[in-house]
Order: C-alpha cells, then structure tokens, then sequence
C-alpha cells in the first residue's frame, strides 16, 4: 500500500508484509481488502504483518479501516500483526478513544515475522 | 509586520514624534550625570531592600549605572528601528534573568519620564513648543517601557516552561532494569497533564530501546481514582500497540477495593499487587530464564 493508490504485498515465506504509507482512504482500503483477501483463499499464507513504520499520524477513522481489513483475514483463520507502531500514533489513537482491543503487535517486523514462524 | 513598526504604530508614534524627542534629547543630554544620580536616589528608597539584592556591591551599582548612562543616551538618538528594538529586548531579556519585577521597572521608568520632562526639563521652550515635546516623549518612553516588559514576559514564561520541563523530565525517571525490560515508578498525583507527558516519555523509550514490557509501579501514587485508572489503562493500550505489554505493579489491597467499587473496567491490563511479580512477569515476556 503506497502514497499512490496502490496495493503492494509483499510475500516473506508463508506471510505477507504489508507497508502502510500515506493517507489510509476507503477506496484504499476496500481496494486492499480485495486483493489480501484473494491472496488468502489460496491457502499458503499463516500471517499478515501490516509495517506502521511510515505512519506518522492516523486518526481513529483509519485505524478503523485498518481494523475492517485486519478482522476479515482474521476470519480466514490467518493471524494479523501490526508492527513498528510509531509512539505518536499509539498515544493519539488512545487519547481518541480508538477501539485497538483487536490489534495484536510487535516493536519491528522482524519480530513480527519470528512470531509468525512458531505458529 | 516588524515588531518596531507593530510598537509604533500601537503606541501611535510618528516620525515627527521621533524628531521631537531627538531635538529634545540634544537639549537635555547635558544633565545626563545629574539624571543618573537623581533616578538611583530614587530606586533607593522605593525599591527597599530590592536594590541591595539588585546592586548589592558598588562595581555592580557603577557596571549599572554605565549601562544605563548608554541606554539613555541612545534612547535621545531615537532610532527606533529593529537593531534599537533587539537591543531592548535584550535589557527585558536581563530584567528577567535578574528577575527584577516589573513593577519596579515600570515605577523607575515612570520616574526617569518625570525627570527629564519635570525636573531637568530645558529652559527656553515656549509652552506649546514644551507640550509637543514632552507628548512626543512621554508616548516612546511608555513605547519603549512597553517592549521590555512584553519581552520581560515572554522571556518569564520560556524560563517557567524549561523548568516544568525539566521537572516532568525529573518526575518520569524512566530505567531500563535490562534489554527490552524498563520501568517507571509513578509518585505523587497522576493528573491528565502528567500522565500525558509520562505516556509520551515512556512510549518515546518504548520505540527507542525496543522495550517488551514496561513496568509502571503506582505503589507512589497517592490516589487512584477513576480519572488515575483511565491514565494507566490508555498507557498499557498504547505500549501494547508499540508491541510492548504494560504491566501495572503495586497495586495495593485498598487501590484494588477502589477499582472495584467504582466499577472501573481495567480491560486487559496486566496488573500485580508487589513489584517482584512484576519483574517475574517481565523478565519472562524479555525471555529470560528464572530459577522456578
């Protein structure tokens, strides 16, 4: 997922790393749904990491679009990590009240990736 | 606009105003000596015991009055442009190190504007020649009073921002017991401001020491109330976001009956009642072994 519009997904092994950037838009995010969720129905992949290292700001509405796309891999039995949240972003999330009960998360990808591995 | 023109034009200050306090000045500057001694024996007695802690030995009294000899006879110049003005910022900016209260500042100038347009005023003016001048004058003293205190101010409230500052930065000491383990001892009262500023501080760390479990020991907080508990949830919720588990240690007998009683949902904060539980809770999350 870049500034631009595009969807990128980047297979590591049996997970996919997702890096987030830019505006988070509906059209993004259905966008991305889409193609994640075409990308599980084949079957190879255990996890999803979205990278949160390019987010610098984020507001409750895009975490929630997050949320929608994270809670409908979830249903396809995979597990999502969220990793290299950025410190401005948590504590702004949290003093907006967001709903982030659903996210699971690491410091960095890599350990995101090694959480994956033993499962 | 430029500070000089914003301060004339508020203080509607003309270039004829300014030309006025120039002829002014060149016919008052010979009492320069006189108005110095005259201004002192003033601060003397209305500022009390101020003026020993202000000038407390002569080589500091004879450093002042040079200082103000040269400000004076700059102010006559009446070159009120942005050098003249930085350099009257930098006299509040003093003001305010020396911590001389504007009061005092304000009574001496209104002194020093009596002494030059009352008491050392020139002879030979005509009455409306004397009015014009004085006006012109009385307004770029008030002008210029004006400047050093809004400079005085600004530079007071920097000077009480670095020391809250560096008091919150006192108040959160933050220690990392090993990799990935660090921890935090809240004491005091956890007001919104505080545990925002904490919250900052500790997930700054989080990020930067790629800590894995935090601990927060409130056994120093004096009270925990609804308001303190909502703090500490939203902290654990955002180092979790980060990928690092909060937990909350001394949590006493009485803080546990008051989470109850008010009904307060902790969610899925990790808490423990001592602060040996919580290292043990820690050290395994960092991976660590611990003899059973």
């Amino acid at each position: 997922m870049n500034g631009d519009g595009r969807v990128v997904l980047q297979r590591v092994g049996n997970a996919v790393l997702i890096p987030v950037h830019g505006p988070i838009t509906d059209d993004l995010m259905q966008a991305l749904r889409r193609v994640l969720l075409a990308h599980l129905e084949r079957g190879e992949t255990r996890g999803v990491v979205f990278d949160m290292s390019g987010v610098e700001v984020m507001d409750a509405d895009d975490f929630a679009r997050l949320r929608q796309v994270a809670i409908s891999a979830t249903l396809m039995g995979v597990t999502v990590l969220l990793a290299e949240v950025q410190p401005g972003v948590a504590a702004g999330l949290v003093l907006l009240d967001a709903d982030v009960s659903w996210a699971r998360a690491t410091r960095t990808v890599e350990q995101a990736m090694g959480a994956l591995k033993g499962i | 606009m430029m500070k000089h023109a914003e301060f004339r034009q508020l203080f509607d200050v003309t270039d004829a105003d300014l030309e006025q306090v120039r002829v002014y000045g060149k016919r008052v500057t010979p009492y320069i000596d006189a108005f110095i001694e005259r201004l002192y024996a003033f601060m003397r007695g209305a500022l009390g015991e101020h003026f020993s802690v202000h000038f407390p030995d002569t080589r500091t009294l004879e450093r002042a009055q040079a200082a103000l000899r040269s400000a004076w006879l700059e102010f006559w110049q009446a070159r009120w442009d942005a050098e003249y003005v930085a350099s009257r910022e930098h006299v509040g900016d003093v003001h305010a190190q020396l911590q001389v209260e504007p009061r005092h500042y304000l009574a001496t100038m209104a002194h020093a504007s009596k002494l030059w347009t009352e008491e050392l005023a020139p002879e030979g003016l005509s009455e409306t020649e004397r009015r014009a001048a004085v006006a012109a004058v009385q307004r770029v003293i008030a002008m210029e009073a004006a400047l050093v205190v809004d400079t005085y101010g600004r530079r007071t409230s920097e000077i009480i921002n670095q020391q809250s500052h560096a008091l919150i930065e006192m108040s959160t000491p933050i220690a990392a017991l090993m990799d990935g383990v660090l921890m935090l001892p809240i004491v005091g009262i956890l007001d919104s401001k505080r545990a925002q500023d904490i919250m900052r501080r500790m997930l700054q760390q989080v990020g930067d020491k790629q800590a894995v479990a935090f601990i927060l020991d409130i056994s120093g907080v004096a009270v925990v109330d609804t308001a303190v508990a909502n703090h500490l949830i939203r902290m654990t919720k955002a180092a979790r976001l980060m990928g690092c588990e909060a937990i909350v240690s001394g949590v006493s007998a009485q803080v546990a009956e008051t989470i109850v009683e008010l009904g307060i949902d902790v969610g899925e904060m990790k808490t423990t009642g001592n602060l040996k539980d919580a290292l043990r809770l820690a050290f395994r999350l960092a991976g660590v072994e611990q003899k059973p």
